[in-house]
């Protein structure tokens, strides 16, 4: 008997059926979906990302007296940063499992995909994706604390020089109510304040300075609440509502 | 009923797998006529003995009916195959490695008769080889390289058809094989055997 005629009674008598072509392709569109999940869960990773930079005012860091290492890692992402890597080596393990994914180079598909979850997720955070899915995942893990959680933490600390809360008068010098309830005479006559602060009741403040008594604050600087780019944002959403 | 190999002769590849799809029984004129090649690559990248070698065929021959479908146009058939019959046989060696049998296989003499050609053009393989000597080498290199060996220069495959044969990018393929040539040197010089 030839070897050919072997191979035939092996597939005739073990009654081998043939893998339908569908199932193929199903594999292969199945693998090119996770990827391009993996490459938007990425995005939206990035987008979290930015928006905990912009979040982050590294501006502030000369101000910092304790710790600056320690005030560094409080306010970078590392979770986040961490779901990229993660999604990103999915992305490329998904893509070399595609029909002719293992013909890249490795240093392209990460690229590419890298360049790719770089592109959508500054996309995502312009649109406010990011700051919404951080917000929302801060509501479901209970164990996260949200990038707004750190920050109110940050200004929070008027023994350390950092103080926030919301205007409740104006006078000569202007009376907040910070997030814990209690008020601050706020004397800002030598403070730099932003311009884009107008100081008027209800607005959300942060100042640096330092305590002179109890409850008197020497602000140094005053800037809102929130950063240029979220503000401007924000600005944009009201102008189309 | 076998088709006879004449019949056979007039089909390409393609023809003869989308005939095999209708018709089992003409997957033996393809199994005809990869048989001796793969059988040759196989004993190449392993340490089988001829039997079992014709019987990792058989097999890998019935995973590629199973997965007939999936074999797509824009691939050589060659390198669609060689790829199963490849990764068979890794499968199967390791299998029969980890079952603890000491394979070290007696070589026979005959089985490497067609070296061929495109070893004597390459500097690394002197116009004066050793045919025993190259085997005693690869026998002794790691897989990553003696495979990509193996294939350039025995199976006389180009860099697109290794990276199809082992889903690998041609850059890879090109580094391997320049790794693999220099640690073919090395391998060489230290067993002192010269080409």
């Amino acid at each position: 008997m030839k070897n050919s005629e072997k191979m035939l009674a092996k597939i005739k008598s073990r009654k081998v059926e043939q893998v339908p072509k569908w199932r193929f392709w199903v594999k292969n569109i199945l693998f090119c979906m996770l990827f391009l999940f993996s490459i938007k869960f990425g995005s939206l990773a990035f987008a979290v990302v930015l928006f905990a930079i912009d979040s982050a005012e590294f501006d502030i860091l000369s101000h910092v007296t304790h710790s600056k290492i320690e005030f560094l890692l409080s306010i970078l992402p590392i979770l986040w940063i961490l779901f990229i890597v993660v999604f990103l080596f999915g992305a490329v393990q998904l893509f070399k499992k595609t029909k002719t994914g293992y013909r890249y180079s490795p240093i392209l598909i990460v690229g590419g995909s890298f360049v790719l979850s770089i592109v959508l997720g500054t996309l995502l955070f312009f649109a406010g994706g990011g700051e919404k899915l951080e917000q929302k995942f801060a509501d479901k893990v209970s164990f996260y604390e949200s990038i707004e959680e750190k920050k109110i933490k940050r200004w929070s600390m008027p023994e350390k020089g950092f103080l926030s809360g919301i205007i409740i008068k104006k006078e000569e010098n202007i009376i907040i109510e910070d997030l814990n309830g209690k008020q601050w005479e706020i004397d800002f006559s030598e403070a730099e304040v932003k311009k884009r602060l107008s100081l008027k009741k209800d607005e959300k403040i942060k100042i640096i300075g330092k305590i002179l008594e109890d409850n008197i604050f020497v602000a140094e600087e005053i800037r809102p609440w929130k950063g240029r780019m979220r503000q401007g944002r924000r600005q944009n959403n009201e102008i189309h509502d | 009923m076998n088709p006879k190999k004449n019949w056979c002769d007039q089909f390409s590849d393609t023809e003869l797998v989308k005939k095999s799809l209708e018709n089992v029984d003409c997957f033996t004129c393809i199994y005809e006529r990869y048989e001796k090649r793969l059988v040759y690559y196989i004993l190449r990248i392993s340490s089988f003995s001829l039997a079992e070698a014709e019987e990792v065929l058989q097999e890998s021959f019935v995973k590629a009916w199973q997965n007939l479908n999936e074999f797509d146009e824009d691939l050589k058939f060659s390198s669609w195959i060689y790829r199963i019959v490849h990764n068979t046989t890794i499968s199967e060696w390791k299998k029969t490695q980890s079952k603890g049998k000491d394979r070290k296989q007696e070589w026979d003499e005959d089985l490497f008769q067609n070296l061929p050609s495109l070893i004597d053009v390459q500097e690394d393989f002197n116009k004066n080889f050793d045919k025993k000597n190259i085997r005693n080498v690869l026998e002794l290199m790691p897989e990553k390289y003696r495979e990509v060996l193996v294939l350039q220069f025995l199976e006389e495959k180009n860099y697109q058809e290794i990276s199809d044969i082992l889903k690998k990018p041609s850059g890879t393929v090109a580094t391997l094989i320049n790794r693999a040539k220099s640690k073919f040197r090395q391998m060489a010089l230290k067993k002192q055997i010269s080409f």
